[in-house]
């Protein structure tokens, strides 16, 4: 990769960008204490090199989604751990831990994106890699939540249901119906509060 | 007075650059602008998540490692009261279900036609337990050193890693000669035996 901070000359080009996008890549320049020509070839080398790994544009902004759930205080442990914490911890108390934990990553979520609904399914899809298959649909005030696994068992079917429980209450959400059995979750929930949603006066 | 999300502005980058991501456009079939106002996306967004482009490529590949040798991500707070609550109950399990892990997680790289099983397998263990600040290896030809130490690291979830570093060490042709897993660190000293791996 040609060295970004060489002093060889090279040639340059002019190109047009929405004017709000300058504005702000420049604004993360400032913030990253960098000029800003340096700081957007910088990006352009880092996104070349992800491009040249295979990853598309809108892969790469899914690991970045990735990588920021890293700092959301998670930890990677074995499949197999987990499972047999699930079976043999007291099913009323880790749900409820797992309800708490839905909480404070709802909460969190509120904070941090514009549609925390599915900034949700996507922290989903960044961790549960032991679902197949995460579907979310919103509609008015309401949000369908189906997930699909094939190896979840029943404890762990419903220690995720009630993480998911948890994140939508902090959302403002309530449950209006919970169908599941062992790896399928349904979910449906009516958002309580229409006047608290985020942007409203 | 036109707002400044209506105009465009030009600035000037590198032809080099541009020649390639001009490539990557037309194979896509995008304009040159679409791509890089969603390059520009991109970048923002990534401040806005606080996360480092460049080590976003590297940190995915920590996780897609971890996702193929059969690890999950799960809410830290959950998992140290989960383990600790099982502790309890079973004061055996954590050394018990380490080993297993470890012994697993290890014949997945044995498995794998890889130059060095062993450095693999560290390599990786090291960069999944990111909240872990230090993680020293220490490997001659026939002696093995590993030392984890956190603040954090309870003594049961000392206890849970070391073990699953035994597991794996057991599973590579080492037999650990010396242990030590308490709060805040976690150790083992190791010694290849025979010729081979213990794998069966």
């Amino acid at each position: 990769m040609a060295p970004i901070l060489s002093k060889e000359r090279r040639d340059k080009q002019l190109i047009f960008v929405p004017g709000h996008l300058v504005d702000e890549i420049r604004d993360a320049s400032y913030k990253a204490g960098k000029p800003f020509n340096v700081f957007v070839e910088e990006v352009f080398h880092q996104v070349l090199g992800s491009l040249s790994l295979g990853y598309s544009l809108e892969q790469f902004t899914r690991l970045l989604e990735v990588a920021h759930t890293q700092r959301l205080s998670m930890t990677l442990i074995p499949l197999e751990v987990l499972s047999y914490l699930t079976g043999k911890a007291d099913q009323a108390e880790l749900q409820a831990k797992w309800f708490e934990a839905g909480e404070w990553y709802g909460k969190y979520l509120c904070e941090k994106f514009q549609n925390p609904v599915q900034a949700l399914k996507r922290l989903l899809e960044a961790t549960r890699w032991d679902l197949d298959e995460i579907d979310v649909e919103e509609e008015d005030l309401v949000a369908r939540f189906r997930c699909v696994s094939a190896i979840l068992s029943l404890e762990e079917t419903e220690s995720l249901l009630k993480f998911i429980e948890g994140a939508m209450g902090s959302l403002g959400y309530r449950t209006e119906k919970n169908d599941h059995v062992k790896g399928i979750i349904l979910l449906h929930f009516r958002h309580s509060k229409p006047t608290n949603r985020k942007g409203d006066t | 007075m036109v707002k400044s999300g209506y105009k465009r502005k030009t600035f000037a980058a590198s032809e080099d650059l541009l020649n390639q991501l001009s490539t990557i456009a037309e194979s896509k079939g995008l304009s040159l602008y679409s791509l890089i106002n969603q390059v520009f996306t991109l970048a923002i967004r990534a401040e806005e998540l606080n996360v480092n482009l460049e080590k976003t490529v590297d940190e995915s590949d920590v996780l897609e490692q971890a996702k193929d040798s059969g690890f999950i991500l799960i809410p830290e707070g959950l998992w140290r009261e989960a383990i600790e609550e099982i502790h309890l109950k079973d004061e055996s399990w954590a050394s018990r279900k380490g080993f297993e892990a470890g012994e697993w997680l290890a014949k997945r790289c044995t498995s794998k036609s890889l130059k060095d099983p062993l450095g693999t397998f560290l390599f990786n263990l090291e960069r999944s337990l990111w909240n872990i600040p230090e993680f020293n290896v220490k490997r001659e030809e026939k002696r093995f050193f590993v030392r984890l130490v956190s603040p954090r690291l309870s003594k049961t979830h000392a206890t849970l890693i070391g073990s699953m570093l035994e597991g794996a060490l057991h599973a590579f042709g080492y037999a650990v000669t010396s242990r030590d897993f308490s709060a805040g660190t976690a150790w083992l000293l190791a010694e290849k035996e025979g010729d081979g791996t213990n794998i069966e």
